[in-house]
């Protein structure tokens, strides 16, 4: 148990001078809300828009396609490692799940589910 | 102090126990959503620290399958709130009840 | 390390129905872009069922030959049991009778799904050419789970079932009920399946296997101390993953809105090839993997809790619905309380409180009970749903018990047809419900302590007959709710025929079913 001693020193120092920083400038600082301080602050220009902008639903789509097809890739570091073992049925199998996604990427295509615009 | 099999199971309880208030208490179905996902993730985490201390590599395997599954559930869990949130404009799911008893 | 390519290569023989179903999926899937308008959307759902009827005939002719499921077994053919091994020696996918015979169910649901649902795609205007690709990839993962003895493939199976079925749920995008109960059925199915790895996590943790037969020799080797209490946690997990699953009270508050929310004939395939899949899941976890005598203690009483809940809530609640797929849903909830004493039978006896001259008796007459409970459900649940799908029409929902006012009137045939699936629901004599209902009882009356769950669910038998006779009174005391004539299309007349062939068939000639059913237990091992 000892040998974590320091970590946990740091952690304390770590969260200790967060808070002291906040809690002194809070007590010490003069406090006025109000007008145009509360704006957000933009290069100097007035803000026009909302920050909470929609984003587009393709965005979405992609960032979903990619989750999905990225993970697939988990199943080639196996193979990988024991590619010597596997030999040519390895080989096979994976360009039997290689072809698989593809057709699913094909489809994705054909539905113009990347066509951005 | 070493890492001991222990550890590992609080700390996968731990995540197992909050994915499950999660699940009851939060009505934002985004949020549910991810509780659900940190369930998978404790069980996954058992199955990592199993997998290390029995030592018995078949707990990775069945890892490899899970996160992939997770991965489509991700799709799939998504493309169905988005349809709610399409024809809702919200994704709280008290405010999904059409259908009572 | 050595790897058996030839033996690997080998055992894809016996996934051959399973192989072509996902070629088929695929096909579909590549060919729905290029389907537009509604003549191509039909073709691509005929195309759809004849692929899983070819699975089909692929599954028996496979089989016929070779195993003792159709017939008894004798010394050249000592029962198909063909297992898909792992690289420790132990299989992952087992071939049995029981396997066959409930992936025939799935397949017979799967079709009578495909067919009912045709005209109802176009009314609802969601016949897009991808629903049939993810229903064939549900029956694909289903057949795969009912074939599972290892926790890994037995989670691969399920969640391939269960994402395609939660797709078909919300498929209808622009119906708030279908967002809705698509909604439901995911957070808690999803949640569900989290329970359930949890729990095989913790039983892998117990053991070091994830095998079931691994764990079944784990188990009879005695576990040390320290294990025992992950193995108690690891069951009740897995009761509580499995009775969601199945929808088991109190895990069904999904049910009634997702059974609602969804179109028909996916409510159809839900009931039916989903239910069927997920109890194959739980006798293969439970009968195979925890048939120690301590561990079958442990889950054949939570079991015997869901079991009377389940008849008792399900039925109670049933009688005050007005919608009819959501009383469907009640009562397939109190349907799964009674295919559950079955398996309660089977555990009792397994933890030794039968004794021995009825044990395995009880045991086997435990396991095939629910398959058979399971083949007669598909068909009586198919057929009724199809009948409502006749009631939907353009700008009427259809799904009111008001609806089947006068059916007998309108259309004497369907209305007679409608009686002979809610008599076989209340498991009348004459029907395949009664067959079932029949079995479930003999093997909880054999003793073991849970004779009292007959008791319960012959009184909720009793209670059940009410809300079915309900629609039979709808259907002949009342005059017409409407004018609009009756959704009727060839390919629904098909399915409803087929349905009510089987349930008839099945409680009129029992013999084929029976011989083909007790052959299910002792095939597994």
């Amino acid at each position: 148990m000892e040998q974590y001693l320091p970590i946990l020193g740091m952690v304390l120092i770590g969260i200790g001078l967060p808070v002291v920083a906040i809690v002194f400038a809070r007590l010490l600082a003069p406090h006025r809300p109000g007008g145009m301080k509360g704006d957000p602050y933009e290069c100097g220009i007035e803000s026009t828009t909302s920050v909470r902008e929609r984003l587009s639903v393709r965005y979405y789509l992609i960032a979903v396609l990619f989750v999905v097809f990225d993970v697939e890739t988990i199943f080639l570091f196996p193979w990988a490692v024991q590619y010597q073992v596997l030999g040519l049925f390895g080989l096979v199998e994976m360009v039997i799940f290689i072809a698989i996604l593809l057709l699913a990427y094909f489809y994705v295509i054909k539905k113009g589910a990347l066509k951005w615009a | 102090m070493t890492l001991a099999i222990e550890h590992v199971l609080v700390t996968s309880a731990a995540m197992l126990t909050v994915g499950m208030i999660g699940l009851l208490v939060r009505r934002n179905a985004i949020i549910m959503f991810m509780a659900v996902e940190l369930v998978l993730n404790a069980a996954n985490l058992n199955l990592i620290g199993f997998s290390r201390f029995l030592p018995d590599p078949i707990g990775q395997v069945f890892v490899v399958f899970v996160i992939v599954i997770a991965a489509a559930e991700v799709a799939v869990g998504l493309a169905i709130v988005l349809a709610l949130y399409r024809n809702r404009d919200t994704v709280m799911v008290d405010e999904a009840s059409t259908m009572k008893w | 390390m050595t790897f058996d390519t030839a033996s690997y290569v080998r055992d894809l023989y016996w996934l051959i129905p399973e192989l072509w179903l996902t070629l088929v999926g695929f096909a579909l899937l590549a060919a729905s872009p290029y389907i537009r308008d509604g003549a191509g959307r039909r073709i691509a759902a005929w195309a759809s069922a004849a692929g899983q009827a070819v699975a089909l005939v692929l599954l028996f002719a496979l089989y016929a030959g070779v195993s003792g499921v159709f017939g008894p077994a004798t010394p050249e053919a000592p029962g198909a049991i063909y297992a898909m091994q792992f690289a420790h020696g132990r299989p992952l996918l087992l071939i049995d009778g029981f396997a066959i015979v409930l992936k025939a169910v799935v397949l017979v649901a799967g079709i009578l799904a495909t067919l009912m649902g045709i005209r109802l795609l176009e009314t609802e205007r969601i016949g897009r050419g991808e629903f049939h690709a993810v229903l064939v990839f549900a029956v694909v993962g289903a057949m795969f789970l009912i074939s599972s003895t290892d926790f890994i493939t037995i989670f691969v199976g399920l969640e391939t079932m269960s994402l395609s079925v939660y797709l078909l749920v919300g498929w209808a995008k622009d119906s708030r009920k279908s967002n809705e109960a698509a909604l439901k059925y995911f957070l808690l199915g999803a949640f569900a399946g989290g329970l359930l790895l949890y729990g095989m996590s913790l039983a892998y943790g117990a053991t070091g296997t994830t095998n079931l037969f691994g764990l079944q020799q784990a188990l009879a080797a005695g576990t040390p101390e320290s294990g025992r209490w992950l193995l108690t946690l690891a069951i009740l997990f897995m009761v509580v993953g499995c009775g969601f699953k199945i929808a088991a009270v109190p895990f069904h508050v999904w049910t009634p809105d997702a059974y609602e929310g969804a179109p028909t004939l996916v409510t159809s395939f839900m009931a039916t090839a989903v239910k069927t899949a997920a109890f194959a899941m739980a006798l293969r976890i439970f009968l195979l993997g925890f048939d120690a005598p301590a561990q079958a203690a442990q889950w054949t009483w939570l079991f015997g809790i869901l079991a009377a809940l389940s008849m008792t809530v399900g039925n109670v609640i049933a009688v005050l619905q007005d919608n009819v797929k959501r009383m469907l849903a009640y009562s397939s909830i109190a349907h799964v309380g009674y295919a559950l004493m079955g398996l309660v039978a089977a555990g009792a006896a397994l933890a030794g409180w039968i004794p021995e001259p009825q044990r395995s008796l009880a045991i086997e007459l435990g396991q095939s009970s629910v398959v058979l409970y399971m083949v007669a459900y598909a068909f009586t649940a198919a057929g009724a749903f199809a009948v409502v799908i006749l009631l939907r029409r353009e700008g009427i929902e259809g799904d009111r018990i008001d609806d089947f006012s006068g059916m007998a009137r309108r259309a004497p045939g369907t209305a007679a047809v409608m009686l002979v699936f809610l008599l076989s629901l209340a498991g009348i004599p004459a029907t395949a419900g009664f067959i079932g209902k029949w079995w479930l009882f003999a093997s909880v009356l054999q003793g073991g302590g849970y004779r009292w769950l007959a008791v319960l669910a012959a009184l909720n038998t009793a209670v059940s007959l009410y809300y079915y006779l309900r629609v039979a009174v709808r259907m002949y005391m009342e005059i017409p709710a409407d004018e609009l004539p009756y959704a009727v299309t060839p390919s629904l007349t098909a399915a409803v025929a087929l349905a009510a062939i089987g349930t008839l068939a099945i409680g009129l000639w029992p013999e084929p079913v029976l011989r083909l059913v007790s052959g299910t237990a002792q095939l597994l091992p």
